[in-house]
């Protein structure tokens, strides 16, 4: 091993000595067509990497190795330009505006590709594009902005996770996420968040993005190989421009309100339901305390007439602010990028909020024209101020709100809080927003290094290493004032759950890439080796007993927790992977394209008989608007079709990464008792079957692609067809519980994605100062489980949801919701014969819909009149039909005990009432029935919406005035996220993955900002 | 120069290869290899999952010891938190539903029963562990076998399926086979066999947290009793009696025997250690007391209360307290009082909610004999035992004197007023082939004949098996 090292280095040395030989130097100045010079243009030798930008001046000198050669000048917003070299020292070159937008430049994997030669799928969102949005995290950003990739909220708390999805879902029960990559750092995303919701890719400031690349199809993410089947986003940062230091600062500040209220019965309905409901079940003159009342009487004596309001009580108005500043410039040997950041906001529920503050110091600096360094890192502590987020909590804020009683006051006489409310909802939530804490501190870094020495002229070694660090510290604490932590400690009261975690993934490739042209052919060529390595662990503790409540640390804690199983407990994990990858582009006169990509990666993750595998995509490309028979035809300035076929790989067990060795058996501790000797001791049992054959996921797909550009570039657009089998899906085969295993992980099954997405960008008006254009994006997508087990056309998965092979994936399964029958007011469910039934059975369950959309996508319009611009963003989403769980207990027609919501005053009360909401019965169900509110088509909602998810009116002041001050730039803006939704949900919030069961909503925002550059 | 290429390339290459191969083989940081388990005297670690297994909520560590109780007539749910409230209802599906807990200590009993030959220890630890193993297999299979099927004497419509049995441990996926479910004659001979080997191989020097032979007699005449085999109810209720595991106590003493450490008529309880912890939302002490912040769910029918001599009877005096409207049971709440902070049975006070769960009690034994008299014409000898057991209660001037079928009904009535709240009146109703009444909430009596007498089998094992049939109505 170190012999093969020594020769590497020797050779390497070699290399460095041999490739120094150069011999001639050309010069010269680039303009645009007004004369002005151009800083940053790209300037390479044809068919090698030899290359320079332009100084700020827009003069480059660039040293060359032989007579002849092509010039090639490139620049983002420009026509490519290439200029024989013959015998000319030196160079002037003029650019021109490129409408067609034909020499831009996408960043694909480990490397950059003019957009014209692509063959692949690749969704590119500018950094212009989502900068100053007052949204924390770029993902969040994106959101109908790119056609295929869907983005959803997991809840709306600020900074709250977020759902993407590139081209559907195509595993069951692993991960569905992307790969993120940050600057060639792979990077961890997901919830990070224990005691509320937390995006992990909340670190990254979306200010500082220069631009995000979705890799949807398998020729463009396949160089990811067994991370890439679920899509690959590439987030590439600033980098400083050649030139005088540009400043840039930018304020604003806002507001966040609630979209949308569910409002809960008032004293008076309350008492008028549940009067009904124990009238219902016991009659007219139920009185348990033996006094001889009537029902109704009864009711009013129990719950008075005292008032209040607690869905106003727990949601509020917030406030929010964003800072940011930021640094630029440089010479052509060395260029910066700094930045800085503040963000707070306040969350519409009580006691929530988010804040962050980033940093981020990018360099690039040439040591010699064979030798570069880049370096990058960013830096962030974000601090949630949480409340529960997400699930069916008593001491979840929101949720609780629907249900506390409304005759009990927040505080008492006295003034103090009131804590004698009825169970099972006996938070005081107010009190609670007051007194507990749940904070979440992360600390994160994502930084990288990269060596490049050109060996040859045509051929560049690349070293690289990326580390993403994420410490997190997190904590809750519940105060001893409340009565419901009375007992913690032995009766002292409150208890401290801490939390620390901490996950370093780092990443780190070395490749070889080659360029050379010959005639007409060009072929750019990779070959790489990578290695990822990702550690995660947790520590938890628990502390008990809190003599006052000022002290809240663990230090103050009487002892370790012990009304919780393990106050003080770990967690640890970790993964690995080794992959070879190389990659091809060939081009014959820009009018013919072909790419091949292979990768092999191996993963601890997977069964020691299938650890490594292969992947790969091939793809070509036509450009018909290069051949000589379009020539003619002046209203098409570009057209090419693309197709492509790949297999890629996913690796994820499990949706957040924590399950990396489920393919080992293994036995571990399982419970303890206290033994003969009469102490506690842990017990072992096996607790992984294993499975020695476990693999990848695999996903094969077929894209067909059309990029166009009508009428010198008014018209553009792409049009990409997919389909995509995943197979070998990871899948938890349940075992019978006679086994004593709840089930084995195994590849089986195939699942289909289908779509169509369609891209539009129009300039509808383009007269002087007066410019209207218009992005348009639409993804139809179409999923199917076509095959499961042998012999098994359905599975029903641990979480209870049932799998049917030729329905969608996320099929809803329940009982059809007939109403209420007009005679008696109970509810009617169809049974599997057809017929009204009241009792419902498992067979009465019928597939009805699911929660995959039919079509996405969103509309952009952008009007300019002088200095003014505004920008109308709207995103839509159909096709849904989401569990509105929350329903289940506020729509119950009175029969608990509980509050309900104001839909229930519909409720039946005399024969021939016409009605959906069956009559109120204690306990809700009536003899022999099921319960009226049982899960059905009543709660399952079409979640389909339009949203004005961002408008902004903004003012550049002209260059006249603000040159004058010494600024480049001046410009004051107002924007307004979520203002209107149109939808038929009922619930809080249609923009839900899932099942609504205590989600955060997402809140609207208003903001004022100004933008200065100097 | 091509040949540098050709090496640089080559060089990469095998970096990656020599300095990765070993790093996938990683090895889960929190678990260890079967090997490294069993290891030594490891063995004993796999019999203190298999005990701890049963102290699943979802078995004895609360709801097989209650629901008994609330699916029949002694405990009715007051919707303060809706928990227990569909089964009071005896809504269809909400059951006794202890499959999966069972099936895990099932497992457990296996991996135990399988593991003893290959281990360390000396010969009569493995006759020991494996006396062990059987007991709790036999007890697991028997709640399942009373829950999902019907007795073999009480048979409906010739519907004899009882539960899928195994007696390997599942170690690898190719041995998950799908399996039937045997008759329920073939379960209860295999609940038999274990307990007659389980006496064969046990002593009585374990402490009664752990299976002995006092406790598998006692078990093995609770297994007659729902067999109807009177004799055999007979021989193993007096032999365990005499084991000297368990003891009836006096009346002055009856309540510190559920509220002290160890419950001293217990043939088998569960330990609740004092570090353990059950849940509030679940334990007993939280759904059948009035401890702050309990949910307070479960009170006394007044059917129940009403069935007390309330002057005398230390079961009613000790034992019962009322709390807003409610009469709560005493039994689970570690405390004299019943509403004050709790204590548990423990040796030190912990606020943890878990306190020891006795299974099998003396009580329970002597009224199996004293039934098992009656149905075989020995009414002194029934009577005797019931009088046995109403002096230790404070009913010593009472005593009982009924013949024929009276004196079969005085023995089950004192068998509700002796183990309520500790989940057996269900099973009693059921095996004697008895409707299941509901005196109170407006809730109709639920006849024998009727589908909900066997409890339903987890929808998700019925499909994914099919040889696994579901039990008829659901």
């Amino acid at each position: 091993m170190k012999k093969i090292l020594l020769i590497c280095f020797m050779l390497l040395a070699a290399l460095i000595i041999d490739a120094r030989a150069q011999d001639r130097t050309i010069t010269g100045k680039v303009l645009d067509e007004n004369g002005s010079s151009l800083p940053g243009v790209n300037i390479i030798l044809k068919g090698t990497a030899i290359g320079t930008t332009s100084d700020i001046d827009g003069n480059y000198v660039l040293s060359l190795p032989s007579e002849g050669g092509v010039l090639i000048f490139s620049f983002i917003g420009f026509a490519t330009r290439e200029i024989d070299i013959g015998s000319q020292s030196t160079i002037n070159v003029t650019l021109l505006g490129d409408t067609r937008q034909l020499s831009e430049v996408v960043v694909t994997g480990y490397g950059v590709q003019e957009k014209r030669s692509l063959t692949g799928s690749i969704a590119s969102v500018k950094g212009e594009v989502i900068e100053n949005l007052p949204m924390q995290s770029f993902d969040r950003a994106i959101q109908g902005r790119a056609a295929g990739v869907q983005v959803t909220s997991t809840s709306g708390a600020p900074g709250g996770a977020i759902n993407v999805r590139i081209r559907g879902v195509g595993s069951i029960t692993g991960g569905n996420d992307p790969l993120y990559v940050v600057d060639g750092v792979q990077v961890n995303s997901g919830d990070n968040n224990t005691f509320g919701s937390g995006n992990a890719l909340n670190s990254i400031n979306p200010n500082d993005i220069e631009s995000i690349e979705v890799l949807k199809d398998a020729s463009a993410a396949a160089i990811y190989g067994a991370q890439a089947a679920n899509g690959v986003v590439l987030i590439t940062t600033k980098r400083g421009k050649a030139g005088k230091t540009r400043i840039n600062f930018t304020a604003q500040v806002g507001e966040t309100a609630p979209i949308n209220l569910i409002d809960a019965l008032n004293t008076s309905q309350f008492k008028t339901l549940r009067a009904e409901a124990l009238t219902n079940r016991f009659g007219p003159n139920y009185d348990p305390d033996g006094q001889g009342r009537t029902t109704a009487q009864y009711v009013q004596d129990l719950y008075g007439n005292q008032d209040t309001d607690w869905v106003d009580e727990a949601f509020r108005n917030g406030t929010n602010q964003t800072y940011d500043i930021s640094f630029d410039g440089g010479n052509e040997r060395t260029n910066f990028f700094i930045s800085g950041s503040y963000n707070l906001q306040e969350g519409i529920v009580l006691a929530s909020d988010f804040e962050r503050g980033t940093g981020r110091f990018n360099l690039n600096h040439k040591i010699n024209d064979k030798l570069s360094i880049e370096q990058k890192i960013s830096l962030a502590r974000t601090t949630q101020n949480g409340t529960i987020s997400d699930g069916a909590f008593i001491s979840s804020i929101h949720l609780a709100s629907l249900f506390m009683a409304p005759n009990e006051p927040v505080r008492d006489e006295a003034g103090e809080y009131n804590q004698d409310l009825p169970q099972p909802w006996n938070f005081n939530i107010v009190q609670m927003a007051d007194f507990d804490e749940r904070v979440s501190d992360n600390t994160q870094i994502v930084g990288s290094f990269a060596v490049n020495y050109q060996i040859l002229p045509n051929l560049k070694l690349r070293g690289f290493i990326g580390v993403d660090y994420s410490g997190m510290e997190e904590y809750a604490w519940s105060d001893p004032r409340i009565n419901n932590y009375r007992n913690f400690g032995n009766g002292i009261g409150g208890r401290r759950s801490e939390r620390r975690r901490n996950i370093i993934s780092w990443n780190t490739n070395e490749t070889l890439t080659y360029s050379k042209s010959f005639g007409d052919h060009t072929i750019n060529a990779l070959v790489g080796f990578e290695y990822r390595q990702l550690e995660w662990e947790n520590l938890t503790a628990i502390g008990e007993g809190f003599n006052n409540f000022r002290l809240r640390t663990l230090a103050s804690a009487a002892g370790p927790g012990t009304a919780v199983s393990n106050p003080v407990n770990s967690f640890n994990t970790s993964w690995n992977m080794a992959s070879f990858f190389g990659n091809v582009n060939y081009d014959y006169k820009k009018r013919y394209f072909a790419t091949a990509t292979l990768r092999r990666d191996g993963s601890s993750r997977f069964g020691v008989d299938n650890r490594w595998g292969n992947f790969y995509s091939g793809s070509v490309g036509w450009a018909i608007s290069e051949e000589s028979f379009m020539d003619d035809i002046a209203v098409i300035d570009n057209l090419k079709i693309r197709a492509s076929y790949g297999q890629t790989g996913n690796s994820l067990l499990n949706p957040n990464g924590t399950e990396n060795f489920v393919a080992a058996q293994a036995w571990g501790v399982v419970g303890n008792y206290t033994g003969e000797g009469g102490t506690l001791q842990n017990g072992f049992l096996p607790v992984t079957l294993g499975n020695n054959r476990l693999t990848w996921e695999v996903a094969e797909q077929a894209n067909i692609g059309l990029d166009f550009a009508l009428f010198g570039g008014r018209i553009s657009g792409a049009v990409d067809a997919y389909i995509t089998e995943t197979s070998s899906l990871l899948l938890d085969r349940s075992l019978p519980t006679d086994t004593g295993w709840g089930s084995v992980k195994e590849n089986v099954g195939i699942v289909e994605n289908k779509g169509l997405e369609i891209e539009l960008s129009t300039v509808n008006i383009d007269a002087g100062n007066f410019k209207w254009t218009t992005d348009f994006n639409i993804s139809f997508q179409e999923n199917q489980v076509k095959e499961l087990f042998a012999g098994n056309d359905t599975v029903v998965l641990a979480s209870g949801e049932y799998l049917i092979v030729g329905n969608s994936l996320r099929s809803n399964r329940s009982p059809t919701y007939l109403g209420v029958n007009p005679a008696n007011g109970k509810a009617m469910w169809e049974d599997a014969d057809g017929n009204i039934t009241y009792l419902l059975q498992d067979e009465d369950n019928r597939i009805q819909g699911n929660r995959l959309s039919d079509f996405f996508g969103g509309l952009t319009n952008t009007i300019t009149y002088k200095g003014f611009t505004l920008d109308v963003f709207f995103q839509f989403d159909y096709g849904r039909q989401i569990l509105n769980n929350n329903a289940f207990f506020h729509e119950a027609s009175g029969g608990y005990i509980w509050n309900q919501a104001v839909s229930q005053l519909d409720r039946w009360q005399n024969p021939g009432d016409i009605t959906h909401v069956p009559r109120p019965y204690d306990g809700v169900a009536e003899p022999g029935d099921s319960r009226s509110n049982q899960f059905s088509t009543r709660q399952l909602e079409d979640a389909s919406y339009i949203r004005l998810k961002a408008a902004t009116l903004s003012y550049d002041f002209p260059n006249t005035i603000v040159s004058k001050i010494g600024l480049y730039r001046a410009r004051v803006f107002a924007q307004g996220i979520n203002l209107w939704t149109l939808t038929e949900y009922t619930g809080w919030d249609p923009e839900l993955l899932q099942t609504d069961l205590g989600r955060y909503p997402q809140a609207k925002q208003y903001t004022l900002g100004v933008q200065i550059g100097l | 120069m091509r040949n540098y290429i050709k090496y640089l390339l080559t060089c990469l290459f095998l970096i990656g290869v020599f300095s990765c191969e070993d790093r996938l083989s990683l090895q889960d940081p929190t678990q260890i290899t079967k090997d490294q388990a069993l290891e030594g005297d490891g063995i004993e670690g796999v019999a203190i999952s298999m005990y701890s297994s049963m102290q699943n909520v979802a078995y004895y560590g609360a709801r097989m010891m209650i629901v008994g109780d609330v699916l029949a007539d002694n405990v009715r749910a007051n919707f303060l938190s809706n928990r227990y409230a569909s089964e009071y209802d005896n809504v269809p599906g909400s059951h006794v539903a202890i499959y999966d807990p069972c099936y895990e200590v099932l497992s457990a009993a296996n991996n135990l029963l399988a593991n003893i030959a290959n281990s360390e220890i000396s010969d009569s630890r493995k006759r020991e562990l494996e006396g062990e193993g059987k007991f709790v297999r036999a007890l697991v299979l028997h709640d399942l076998v009373r829950t999902y099927g019907y007795e073999p004497t009480q048979i409906v419509n010739g519907w004899d399926a009882g539960v899928v049995v195994r007696t390997e441990p599942v170690e690898r996926p190719d041995q998950a086979d799908l399996r039937a479910r045997e008759t329920v004659t073939a379960v209860y001979a295999q609940i038999e066999s274990d307990l007659l080997s389980a006496i064969s191989l046990l002593n009585n020097d374990n402490p009664n947290y752990l299976a002995s032979r006092g406790a598998a007699e006692a078990l093995l005449s609770r297994v007659y009793l729902y067999l109807e085999r009177y004799d055999d109810v007979i021989t193993y209720a007096t032999d365990a009696m005499n084991s000297g595991m368990a003891t009836l106590v006096a009346e002055s003493a009856y309540a510190d025997a559920f509220h002290g450490q160890f419950n001293p008529e217990a043939f088998f309880e569960l330990i609740f250690d004092s570090q353990e912890t059950i849940s509030l939302n679940s334990a007993l002490a939280g759904v059948t007391t009035t401890l702050p912040t309990a949910w307070s769910d479960l009170v006394y029918t007044d059917d129940l209360l009403s069935i007390y001599d309330q002057a005398n009877d230390v079961r009613y005096l000790d034992m019962t307290f009322p709390d807003n409207d409610f009469i709560y049971n005493n039994k689970y709440s570690g405390s004299a009082d019943g509403n004050n902070v709790f204590e548990g049975n423990k040796p030190t006070e912990f606020v943890n909610w878990a306190d020891n769960m006795p299974i099998i009690r003396y009580s329970e034994v002597l009224l199996n004999r004293a039934e098992a008299y009656a149905e075989t014409d020995q009414e002194d000898l029934a009577r005797a035992d019931v009088n046995l057991l109403r002096a230790n209660r404070g009913l010593a001037a009472s005593p009982i004197s009924s013949t024929g079928a009276t004196l079969t009904n005085d023995v089950l009535l004192e068998r509700r007023r002796e183990l309520a709240f500790e989940g057996h009146r269900w099973f009693d109703l059921k095996r004697r082939g008895m409707d299941i009444p509901k005196p109170q909430g407006n809730i109709p009596t639920l006849p024998y004949s009727n589908f909900r007498i066997l409890g339903n089998l987890p929808n998700g094992d019925v499909d994914i098996n099919p040889n696994l049939l579901q039990n008829p109505g659901y």
